[in-house]
């Protein structure tokens, strides 16, 4: 196969590409070279469209999704994601050499509704940020009469069950319990309202005394269908101070202790004219959530870096932090799973299309690294509120609960949480104060 | 004496191989290091042994007999079944039913489901589809076996499913009949909604847990696990008693299309639960360290009941430390379990926990090892055990001590252990078996029981370790010194030869020995130092200790609670990783044990590691005795002590981790050697430790190194 293909390259100088050929943890010895072997094809059918040869592309791609089934081993899912998102980018770059706007199906929003369900359920990454995050925030408020949570893509708001379970627990008698307080962001406002009420019957059925409000936030949520027309039902202008983002909208009452939420939020705010740390959106976000003085952020990203390099860079490092996901999918679910279908067909899928085949404002999935979220929130005047022994072990029972002992890995560092795939880390979940 | 020493662990690391199957399984008996029922579990593959490990021996100068080899393992295979048989299991039995009968009738049957309410309402709001129509799906058979359970188990159920028709089928697959109260939910339609084929997706939660097995080969146990999980959530909706008609028309029309396709099936698995688990775990943990009952009461409420929704491992650690944490709370003590009747419930639960698991052989073997080597060449040993229990330990030694070149050397074993409920004199029984067993060896054996409450309570004298060998003992002599009184014969003897050897006789080599034994001095102030300081007058050549390896004496409940729920979880982990043994393996244990089945094995081993659980957790003060501490902690402490470490070999190091791949198939057990100190653990987290120690300063005694 590399053969025909070769036939097809001018100039074969793959050599260049970056040395680091992925490790697999299960080294059978034909698996590992079909590994290596398809990751090198796919390294190979970027580094073609990242040279131009748009033709040569074509071709490997589709050696590529001949062989990649999306029911077939992990590298082989990996393959068929991945060949696709090529395969998307290359006619994408070949219309806009036509001049032809590029036109690309809008997600299904229910589809991936219950795609990002599934996530939650056969993954423990959403899990692992909620009861981080629920964790940092519980601490904070610790105490306090009056909590209001501020919550960035709330969603279904999946998070808040456990932490309202939790607070109904902590505290026997109801009388001296907090008074609890969401506000909701999203771009839906009709899903808002459901979650909202969702959440207060639950909350009612526990004796909480509960509030929620919605507030949209146009543009940023991948779920949105339609956002401006709604926009002035909530008041949010979409020429704010902030660009994107406006919190004028928001009213944190006397006595009220705030937490502010950002589970897998951040990197939306990141926009393709940023240049080093002069985040356009980002920036006076953060330093609007800082004149808010709460009492912790919590932070949990993606651990890659997705977002500043070059495409041929940032295609390998998808890759590899893919096939990290993929594998621990592989080691977590039956072979014949429909769930893992799902999640690394739609969710994960629609995920690398954005990294591998989007630019400019459509790319959205911009995940950076934690080093980067540090500066972000050091530079807007937070410092890490280190996430306490408490979350370090219950994230880690939470893993043995659910998933294999062995493969998933947890480590503190700098003070926060990251869950990795054998050695690999891929999530981080930090806390902040001003 | 360099030679001979190398010889003699030459014997343990390939003698197998000697003669063929013969000299394995004299191999597997004498060097084994005390795998019960060691001559089959042992036995080399042949074909993976065969060449070369002749060659090796030939080249150690070391003949093997492999003759003598199978006899000697014979006799020492049914010497270990004649006590295990008499001296655990057999006393035991009545008491393992009753824990099993106890067992059964302590499951709850409850449903929390509050949290699950809102997921069902929140599902039934989306019923998007979960992929798109144009995903091919491969692999129809096996995705369509989920369906095809479902509509098997949901075809039974006619318009009216009774509530008790569903448990009865659960109960067949798992034991404990908690399947059925997991708070899992099933999304049914709403019915004033059009129904789509999609209204309900399959999540195996529950199954995710059961993989620790990873290798493709393993589908289709996790599949069979997966189909436990879905019916058992299939049934929560007729456990809670609700909504049963739109049960009826779900099953109906599930049955209809997953016959056409694989048909997504939303159940809402366990997870939610689980995650209230994790937090109320840890919450009330941290509710008793910081002393407000009230919360901590409320939480350790919900821990049983959340506990029962999990599957495999964590729901027994779940429940054992939602008990030890109950216990702690309203301030059950635990007088009555410390009484003697206890201690020897817990030497037979001792018993299953060496069957069902490595942990125990792995730290006879290496043990024995150490010992062995510092023996080499000694032609009078004396082995003084701390931890003596049933004596399994000593078998293997002896055996290795008759296999040695040049002749057995003359072999006193003084074992300790604590006075017996009924004054029975359990380690004269002991000695009793060992002393036959030495005979049908040849070896010159002399047996001596010790009763002590506590270690701390041994004087260097009573050990009557320099004697010399006016006794000249032979078995016979030593099984009547063995069958007379215990302390008094130590008396007697230590008033005849209290100064040293006697003329031209060689000075005995002394070995002490401890098995998970030291930690529980740690709770008495000055008891370590002062056993520790006995050890060192009794100057031995090679101090053996096995300890746990945790830290689970920290003064802050808290720390020392999530050390040892991290630690238990692992070790559960592990029971359930090896508790479906190969068929060879089920047999031996069968054989090993006299009858009782390794399924029983590992219930009685849980129970064996509860009740550590629970001193751990609900006990302070000088009740707390499961005072496990890090080799790190150890290492401290011997030095200032006075002793010096003794590295293990890489030998020893190879020769567990092969003896461990025979006995657990080598999935998940690992052998760690760290500091000269080897480690048993699963997967990447050690959990028990062998050291060796010797009086610092003291010549490297006749080893090899």
């Amino acid at each position: 196969m590399l053969s025909s293909l070769n036939s097809h390259e001018e100039e074969d100088d793959r050599d260049h590409l970056p040395p680091h050929h992925h490790h697999h943890p299960n080294p059978s010895p034909g698996f590992v070279t079909q590994t290596g072997h398809i990751r090198d094809l796919l390294i190979t059918c970027a580094d073609l469209i990242s040279r131009g040869n748009l033709a040569a592309a074509r071709h490997a791609v589709s050696l590529i999704s001949a062989s990649a089934s999306p029911c077939g081993d992990a590298i082989d899912r990996l393959a068929n994601v991945f060949s696709r998102a090529l395969s998307i980018r290359v006619s994408r770059l070949a219309l806009v050499a036509a001049s032809a706007a590029p036109a690309s199906p809008p997600p299904d929003p229910d589809a991936l509704g219950s795609a990002y369900l599934l996530l939650n359920q056969v993954t423990p990454f959403i899990r692992f940020c909620h009861l981080t995050a629920n964790q940092a925030i519980l601490e904070a408020v610790d105490g306090r009469r009056s909590v209001h949570i501020l919550d960035f893509d709330t969603a279904q708001g999946v998070q808040w069950p456990p932490l309202l379970q939790a607070i109904a627990e902590r505290w026997a008698n109801p009388a001296s319990r907090p008074s609890i307080r969401i506000t909701g962001t999203g771009s839906d406002l009709d899903m808002l309202h459901r979650t909202g009420e969702r959440l207060k019957s639950f909350a009612q059925t526990l004796g909480l005394r509960f509030q929620f409000f919605p507030l949209l936030l146009p543009s940023t949520g991948i779920l949105s269908s339609s956002s401006s027309s709604s926009a002035a039902i909530t008041g949010v202008s979409s020429t704010g101070s902030s660009g994107f983002i406006n919190l004028s909208a928001f009213q944190l009452h006397p006595g009220e202790t705030l937490a502010v939420n950002c589970v897998l939020f951040l990197h939306k705010l990141l926009r393709p004219d940023d240049v080093g740390d002069g985040w356009r959106e980002l920036r006076p976000f953060l330093r609007s959530l800082r004149a808010m003085n709460p009492a912790v952020v919590t932070v949990a990203e993606r651990e890659a870096s997705h977002n500043s390099p070059p495409f041929l860079h940032r295609f390998t490092e998808a890759l590899d932090h893919y096939a990290a996901m993929f594998e621990s999918l592989e080691a977590t679910l039956p072979a014949s799973s429909q769930e893992r279908l799902t999640v690394e067909q739609v969710w994960f899928g629609r995920e690398v299309t954005d990294v591998v085949a989007g630019e400019g404002e459509e790319r959205r999935e911009r995940h950076e690294r934690f080093d980067r979220w540090e500066r972000a929130m050091w530079s807007a005047g937070f410092s890490n509120l280190p996430l306490s022994p408490f979350a370090l072990s219950q994230a880690k029972l939470l893993l043995r609960i659910h998933y294999p002992l062995e493969g998933y890995q947890l480590q503190m560092m700098k003070d926060s949480l990251f869950l990795g795939w054998r050695g690999r880390p891929l999530f981080s979940v930090s806390s902040w104060r001003p | 004496m360099k030679r001979e020493y190398t010889d003699s662990r030459a014997c343990g690391g390939g003698g197998g191989g000697g003669g063929g199957g013969d000299a394995a399984e004299g191999y597997g008996s004498a060097c084994g290091g005390g795998f019960i029922g060691g001559k089959s579990k042992m036995m080399m593959p042949e074909e993976q042994q065969d060449a070369g490990v002749d060659e090796l021996l030939a080249a150690l100068g070391y003949k093997v007999r492999s003759s003598d080899m199978a006899d000697v393992a014979q006799k020492l295979e049914q010497l270990e079944m004649a006590m295990v048989s008499d001296g655990g299991l057999g006393g035991g039995a009545l008491d393992d039913n009753a824990v099993l009968a106890h067992l059964a009738s302590e499951t709850i049957h409850y449903n929390p489901s509050d949290l699950s309410n809102w997921l069902e309402n929140m599902l039934s709001e989306l019923n998007a589809p979960c992929f798109p129509p144009a995903l091919p799906v491969k692999a129809p058979s096996s995705s369509s076996s989920t369906s095809a359970v479902d509509h098997h188990h949901l075809r039974g159920h006619p318009a009216g499913p009774s509530p008790s028709s569903h448990p009865s089928a659960i109960l067949m697959e798992d034991p404990l009949p908690a399947a059925e109260s997991s708070p899992t939910t099933i999304d049914f339609p709403d019915p004033t909604r059009p129904s789509t084929d999609y209204d309900l997706h399959v999540i195996p939660g529950g199954r995710v847990m059961y993989g620790t097995s990873e290798s493709p080969q393993a589908t289709t146990s996790r599949d069979k696990k997966r189909l436990k999980s879905s019916s058992a959530a299939a049934s929560a909706p007729s456990t809670r008693g609700t909504t049963a008609p739109p049960v009826a028309s779900t099953a109906s029309s599930l049955a209809q299309s997953s016959a056409e396709s694989a048909i997504p099936v939303v159940l809402v698995d366990s997870q939610e639960t689980g995650i209230r688990l994790v937090h109320t775990l840890m919450a009330c943990a941290e509710a008793v360290q910081q002393d407000s009952r009230k919360a901590a009461e409320a939480l350790v409420k919900q821990i049983s009941v959340l506990a029962m929704s999990q599957g495999g491992a964590m729901r027994k650690v779940a429940i054992y430390f939602g008990e030890a944490l109950a216990r702690r709370i309203y301030g059950f003590h635990l007088a009555q379990e410390q009484s003697l009747v206890h201690a020897a419930f817990a030497d037979i639960l001792q018993m299953h926990f060496y069957e069902s698991c490595p942990y125990l052989k792995f730290a006879h073997f290496t043990a024995n090892q150490a010992i062995l080597e510092a023996f080499a060449g000694k032609n009078r040993v004396h082995v003084i055990d701390f931890s003596m229990k049933q004596g399994l330990q000593w078998p293997a030694l002896m055996q290795a001590l008759a296999l040695r070149p040049g002749g057995p050397p003359s072999f006193r074993l003084t074992g300790i252990g604590p006075p017996q409920p009924d004054n029975t004199d359990a380690l004269q029984q002991v000695g009793w078996k060992l002393a036959q067993l030495a005979e049908t060896m040849h070896v010159e054996f002399e047996y001596r029981g010790f009763v002590a409450n506590s270690l701390a309570d041994l004087e260097p004298y009573m050990l009557d370790v320099a004697s010399a060998r006016s006794s000249s003992s032979s078995s016979s002599t030593s099984a009547g010194r063995t069958s007379g009184g215990v302390i008094q014969n130590s008396s007697g003897k230590g008033g005849k030869n209290d100064g040293g050897s006697c003329e031209g006789e060689e000075e005995e080599a002394v070995a002490i020995n401890s098995v998970l034994e030291l930690h529980k001095l740690l709770g008495r102030s000055g008891a370590i130092e002062k056993v520790l300081g006995t050890v060192r007058a009794l100057r031995p050549k090679i101090v053996t200790v096995v300890e746990q390896e945790a830290n689970h004496n920290s003064p802050v409940f808290l720390e020392r609670f999530n050390e040892a729920l991290h630690y238990y979880s692992t070790m559960f982990d592990s029971l359930e990783g090896c508790s479906t043994p190969s068929p060879t393996a089920a047999g031996l244990s069968c054989g090993g044990s006299g009858g009782s089945s390794a399924g029983q094995d590992q219930m009685m081993t849980e129970v064996y590691l509860g009740r550590q659980i629970c001193n751990v957790v609900a006990c302070e003060g000088a009740e707390r005795t499961e005072r496990h501490e890090t080799m790190a902690q150890w290492r401290g402490r011997m030095e200032a002590a006075g002793f010096e470490p003794v590295h293990l070999g890489s030998n020893a190091f190879k020769q567990a981790s092969m003896l461990l791949a025979l006995f657990a198939g080598g999935d998940g057990y690992r052998v760690e050697e760290k500091d000269g100190c080897l480690m048993l653990g699963w997967h990447t987290r050690s959990l028990i430790t062998t050291s060796a120690w010797r009086l610092a300063g003291s010549p490297p005694a006749a080893t090899a190194r």
